[in-house]
């Protein structure tokens, strides 16, 4: 039996572990808290096509704040406590809905570590079970990694559909020039948590060569 | 496996138990038990070296090439010399 202690594991167990309880009690509050710090500043961006200039015409909203930066003339649609409450609860339930599926993410992703981890701890590095865990990790990764810009894009859609509604540029409303290109869907794919999660599902084929090497080392006598 | 290692037959012939030989070839008695149910993959030298010394016997004694087909029939005994 290997009974070599793995260094720093313990340490990582712990904070790990700090960290999935840190997430769960974060994701557990979001729908009362709704990031209420975060309501007031956060913001939802729907893209306007060339045809809207920029920012010489009278700009009409019932939106208390709508800015406008950039130099795609992306128009801002900020939640403050002064908003009408239409305002302030749509970008609210995109804030929400944005965060909750980045905590759960990093929930599940810590948990999975944490789980790694304390394998680790007790020496048991080339397992069935480790395999298995790492091949998680990267599928979660690769998963939200997609799912987390769908997301985005229907939230800021909707966003959009209501700016569209209620706001006007001069006489025309603003929905004309509102760009429901597809191309910002793939432009929010995180590139860097896609390629984590395809190194993390090739780790685990290394993982399954060494489980199948301490595999035959254990039967040989 | 095709190569099996014939520990029980020597042990019998030397009036051995499982346990006494783990001893003298400095071996745990799982990893023992591992060679007399032929479940091992490989067996080191020294631990081949090890098991001829405490048995008093030659490597051909102890390990044997049994030719099994698909359907599971006897095997065919080792020519010895």
């Amino acid at each position: 039996m290997n009974s070599h202690r793995i260094p720093y594991a313990g340490i990582l167990v712990t904070l790990f572990g700090a960290a999935q309880i840190l997430l769960l009690v974060s994701l557990l509050a979001l729908p009362f808290s709704g990031g209420l710090a975060q309501t007031r500043y956060v913001t939802t961006t729907v893209k306007l096509d060339h045809r809207f200039s920029w920012p010489s015409q009278n700009f009409h909203s019932d939106a208390a704040s709508v800015e406008f930066s950039g130099l795609y003339a992306q128009l801002k649609v900020t939640g403050d406590q002064f908003d009408p409450p239409e305002v302030r609860s749509l970008v609210r339930r995109a804030a929400i809905a944005n965060m909750a599926i980045e905590y759960l993410a990093m929930f599940a992703i810590s948990h999975l570590l944490w789980r790694f981890c304390r394998n680790i701890q007790k020496a048991q590095v080339f397992t069935p079970r480790n395999l298995d865990l790492v091949r998680l990790i990267g599928a979660t990764l690769v998963i939200v990694a997609i799912i987390q810009p769908i997301v985005r894009y229907w939230t800021d859609q909707q966003v959009a559909d209501y700016v569209g509604q209620h706001a006007s540029l001069g006489d025309t409303p603003v929905a004309a020039f509102i760009n429901r290109s597809w191309i910002s869907f793939f432009a929010g794919i995180n590139i860097g948590e896609f390629v984590t999660g395809l190194v993390m599902l090739l780790i685990a084929q290394v993982f399954r060569q060494g489980l199948r090497l301490k595999q035959e080392v254990d039967l040989t006598v | 496996m095709p190569i099996r290692l014939n520990l029980d037959r020597m042990l019998l012939e030397r009036r051995m138990t499982l346990t006494e030989l783990a001893e003298r070839v400095d071996l745990t008695l799982a990893n023992l038990s591992i060679l007399k149910t032929n479940k091992a993959r490989a067996i080191r030298f020294s631990t081949l070296e090890a098991l001829c010394r405490e048995l008093n016997c030659q490597p051909a004694d102890l390990l044997e090439y049994v030719d099994e087909p698909a359907s599971g029939t006897s095997a065919i005994p080792s020519a010895r010399r």
